[in-house]
């Protein structure tokens, strides 16, 4: 954890989030708030699906599949 | 980029293009604000809401307080809260958009970059689903079990509360 | 026929043919024994040159599967470039919001530091032309540029060659991230992913979509918020002519680089698959012509082939007459 981190006040960064998961989770609830037509053509911009697999001295590990799909 | 010169497998590869290659020069004669005028240019990563418009000023919901960009504005970097930003194209037109957080930059030649993940015409926002929307957040406030559920949680709280006054403030 | 199925069709099928171009034999695709007894062009293979010419279904077998393989690899490339447009468009979008980042930032990919990670963005599907192959070249420049170099790899074609190259400094690999159409979502966190590394300076290397037929090796960089605050008071950056509304000076820049790190990787990856979807319609292009020309050559063999048959008949037919005429 780089010093700048350590000595934040900020309440997420203590929390263990980084900028862009706040940022994101701010969007996200901006996103639920929306009147029609614009929730569904938000509803677009929710899913995350990557799948990871971590390495260490090459042979890989376990792969951990990361998904939110939009309800 | 010297050193790429050197370490290159083959002498058939070019140098690799950078960011820079294709981002429009800051100091284009185009791209500066004029006096009386401020170049807005306002981004989402989905959208471009502003590219290079004019406009005659933008208010901005800083994390330290709102201020207002002007033409000839001291050269500043702020970070946003949830809020709204007010874009007042000319004497007649304001564009209000609810940010979710982001970034405003102002740079010395009368241009302004402002950078966030969802911006919304505060039209766009259901007063009902706001409410609702708060009513949730803080009861999962109350039943967070650790800092991260607490973190998420106010979040919501925060963005939900900003919205009510975006909405109650037309 | 699923995508998945014509692919494997078509890959077979276009290395099979491209062997075929290569030596100009009449192999079947099948049969990878040696050539058969009576190849008609290349006597230089030790066949005797007098042997009974191809058999006229042997062409006519060779000329379904050219057939095929011209319509599969056709369906690939109007499948890519429907997608194409779409892609495109979004791809344009993301561009504008990482320059606010790279003006107030900087872009300085010779920074000098401890440890470099190296981001190589590929695709996870094959047939795509040489843009992957491209991407793996740059990205061992940049190992061989910083010694203590890591990878953290994104998309299955560069892990497969990287994998061969450098076992051991591979961190992390990322695959599937078109699964799903992506998000900012998606790219904030993988993005989260790989600053959690706290690498002081990282590097991305994607293909730039410049045009449907030129993609451009591209490498961003972004640096550790360290490494920014040094660039700022080395003056590389103008971050300190600025004034603040915001938290402070450390954290600010921290923000401000895991920002950065986002839109730039988003970008990253969606002009990454738009070359990909761009170099994919170029090589099934190429393919579907090769292929046509093929089956060109083909027709013509098979017609010869039919009229030496029907000859070599009408010769026995008449020499067997004659015979029997001069016998009386």
């Amino acid at each position: 954890m780089s010093a700048a981190a350590k000595n934040s006040a900020a309440y997420w960064r203590i929390a263990g989030m980084s900028y862009l998961k706040y940022a994101n989770a701010c969007g996200e609830v901006v996103r639920q708030s929306l009147k029609e037509p614009f929730l569904t053509q938000a509803k677009a911009r929710e899913t995350v699906y990557y799948k990871m697999t971590k390495y260490a001295e090459g042979k890989a590990g376990q792969s951990v599949i990361t998904e939110v799909l939009p309800k | 980029m010297e050193k790429f010169d050197v370490a290159k497998t083959s002498p058939t590869m070019d140098r690799p293009s950078t960011p820079t290659t294709f981002a429009s020069a800051p100091v284009e004669e185009s791209a500066k604000g004029t006096a009386d005028k401020l170049k807005l240019n306002f981004y989402l990563p989905h959208e471009v809401a502003h590219d290079e418009e004019e406009v005659d000023m933008v208010l901005v919901p800083a994390t330290t307080g709102d201020f207002g960009i002007l033409p000839g504005h001291v050269p500043t970097v702020s970070q946003l809260r949830p809020g709204v930003v007010s874009v007042h194209l000319n004497d007649k037109d304001v564009k209000k958009y609810f940010v979710s957080s982001g970034f405003a930059f102002v740079h010395a030649d009368s241009t302004a970059d402002i950078c966030a993940i969802e911006a919304v015409p505060v039209e766009q926002l259901d007063g009902d689903a706001v409410r609702k929307g708060l009513a949730e957040h803080q009861a999962k406030f109350t039943n967070a079990k650790d800092d991260f559920e607490k973190a998420n949680a106010q979040i919501g709280i925060d963005v939900c509360n900003a919205m009510v006054a975006a909405l109650d403030a037309k | 026929m699923s995508t998945n199925a014509m692919r494997r069709n078509a890959a077979l099928a276009v290395r099979c043919a491209m062997r075929e171009g290569a030596r100009g034999t009449m192999m079947t695709p099948k049969s990878t024994t040696a050539p058969r007894a009576g190849t008609m062009v290349n006597a230089s293979e030790g066949v005797p040159a007098n042997v009974r010419t191809v058999s006229l279904q042997a062409v006519a077998i060779r000329m379904r599967s050219v057939g095929n393989i011209q319509k599969i690899t056709k369906a690939m490339k109007m499948v890519a470039a429907s997608r194409l447009k779409g892609a495109q468009t979004k791809c344009e979008k993301s561009r504008a919001l990482v320059n606010p980042f790279v003006r107030l930032l900087g872009d300085t990919p010779g920074t000098e530091t401890d440890s470099t990670l190296v981001v190589p963005i590929s695709s996870d599907k094959g047939l795509c032309g040489g843009i992957n192959t491209a991407v793996v070249k740059y990205s061992t420049v940049l190992n061989a540029m910083s010694p203590g170099a890591r990878i953290n790899v994104v998309g299955d074609k560069a892990r497969a060659q990287l994998n061969r190259l450098y076992p051991d400094r591979i961190n992390n690999v990322v695959v599937d991230t078109t699964k799903q159409p992506l998000t900012f979502g998606t790219a904030s966190a993988i993005a989260d992913e790989i600053m959690a590394q706290n690498a002081p300076k990282t590097q991305l290397v994607f293909n730039r979509f410049a045009s449907a037929i030129s993609f451009k090796p591209t490498v961003a960089t972004v640096l550790s918020s360290e490494e920014l605050e040094k660039a700022a008071e080395e003056g590389v950056n103008e971050f300190d002519s600025y004034e603040i509304e915001g938290p402070d000076r450390s954290e600010f820049l921290l923000d401000l680089s895991e920002f950065k790190m986002g839109a730039l990787l988003y970008n990253a990856m969606l002009e990454n698959n738009t070359s990909e979807l761009g170099s994919r319609m170029q090589s099934m292009e190429n393919s579907s012509k090769n292929a046509s020309d093929m089956l060109q050559k083909l027709t013509l063999l098979y017609n010869r082939t039919r009229q030496a048959a029907i000859t070599t008949e009408l010769i026995e037919i008449i020499s067997g007459a004659s015979s029997l005429e001069s016998k009386e």
